[in-house]
């Protein structure tokens, strides 16, 4: 009886296993409600200086992630208190940050503020800029940093030619809100 | 009375777990996510920092403000405040780059972009008795050396070798081999 019992133990210990798909992301509870950004774009003039490409860049990684995943909206709305915007961070190796408030229970996230950073030289390459506006969407969307793979999470990336969300970006999301809902 | 008495503890009761779910929901936390420049190898390091030297760091002479003005970055930025501290550091080998006997090097402390300090998670305390091997680049307009990426600084003590200021280690545990210092040369200085 004993034997027949770990001989079922271990068949269903390797049927799961068997079952486990490896991914590299990396999923976490606090997220964008309902797969929707609403956000609002910060300032990115004054006077004649302006730093249009980064506005630019949020707007394309805005447009990203909806072509990468359908499911995912994005709002602008001028009343949100949610900001896209921009950081003058100097000798720093940040290429953006992003700072958030979420509730615990249910990891929804109620406020955020984006930024790129334009004390960063790399910066000014508009790949480069992209691939981090697009990165920090991905912290909204619930998926946390990575350090290898072939991801825009992936924080050792080539921002030059990683620039939009990859499948494996993608399938963090779906497992995101798989996990916590929506 | 009794019932009286026995409704009014149920219904207390029951305010209290009411309350204690809603202010459960409530609860909230603030977080700071960063996206920054982060090598997986010694070899990566070395192909990307601008100058590699090895020396001591003397005890910090003061801090700057890294948050600048957003369209002049000759001005401090009056709404935010990330805090860099200042090293002199000693050099004693230079392995890339040409660089003065003494430098200034500056590192990430903490930011306070929303009124909440946070500190950097690359941050690590330095040892001021300890040989370092750093790899940094320079900022011409203020004259000192900073950390362009992480992991950004070796600590050499005798002939064995630790990485500072990564958090997953892993991510090039297997380059410091054994974490033997020469290892370390015979890449750096090939």
């Amino acid at each position: 009886m004993k034997s027949i019992i770990k001989k079922v133990v271990c068949l269903l210990v390797a049927i799961v296993l068997c079952d486990q798909t490896v991914y590299a992301y990396s999923s976490v509870k606090a997220r964008v409600a309902n797969k929707t950004i609403t956000y609002k774009f910060g300032s990115f003039t004054e006077g004649i200086v302006n730093k249009w490409y980064l506005k630019y860049a949020w707007q394309n990684a805005l447009s990203d992630w909806p072509n990468a995943y359908s499911r995912i909206t994005v709002v602008q709305s001028s009343s949100t208190s949610n900001t896209l915007g921009m950081m003058n961070e100097s000798s720093s190796y940040l290429y953006g940050s992003t700072e958030m408030d979420f509730y615990l229970t249910s990891g929804h996230i109620y406020y955020f503020f984006g930024k790129l950073n334009v004390g960063n030289p790399d910066i000014t390459n508009t790949n480069v800029a992209r691939s981090a506006a697009n990165h920090e969407l991905g912290h909204l969307l619930g998926i946390a940093d990575l350090n290898s793979g072939n991801a825009i999470m992936n924080v050792n990336r080539n921002r030059s030619s990683i620039y939009v969300p990859q499948t494996d970006d993608v399938n963090g999301v779906i497992a995101t809100y798989t996990t916590w809902g929506n | 009375m009794k019932k009286i008495c026995n409704c009014l503890i149920i219904i207390l009761v029951a305010v209290g777990i009411i309350c204690g779910i809603v202010s459960a929901g409530n609860k909230t936390r603030h977080v700071v996510i960063n996206d920054y420049a982060a090598c997986t190898d010694l070899k990566q390091m070395h192909e990307r920092a601008q100058f590699i030297v090895e020396g001591y760091f003397m005890p910090s002479t003061g801090t700057w403000n890294m948050a600048r003005d957003d369209f002049d970055t000759s001005k401090e930025s009056q709404k935010y405040y990330t805090e860099g501290l200042l090293y002199p550091f000693n050099v004693e080998s230079v392995f890339k780059g040409s660089v003065p006997d003494t430098i200034t090097i500056i590192q990430r402390h903490t930011d306070n972009y929303s009124g909440k300090t946070t500190v950097d998670d690359n941050y690590f305390d330095i040892d001021f008795y300890k040989k370092y091997i750093v790899f940094l680049y320079y900022n011409e307009e203020f004259d000192h050396y900073y950390a362009g990426f992480v992991p950004w600084a070796i600590k050499v003590e005798n002939e064995v070798v630790y990485l500072e200021g990564v958090n997953e280690k892993s991510i090039i545990e297997d380059t410091i081999t054994g974490n033997n210092y020469q290892a370390v040369l015979n890449v750096i200085c090939p």
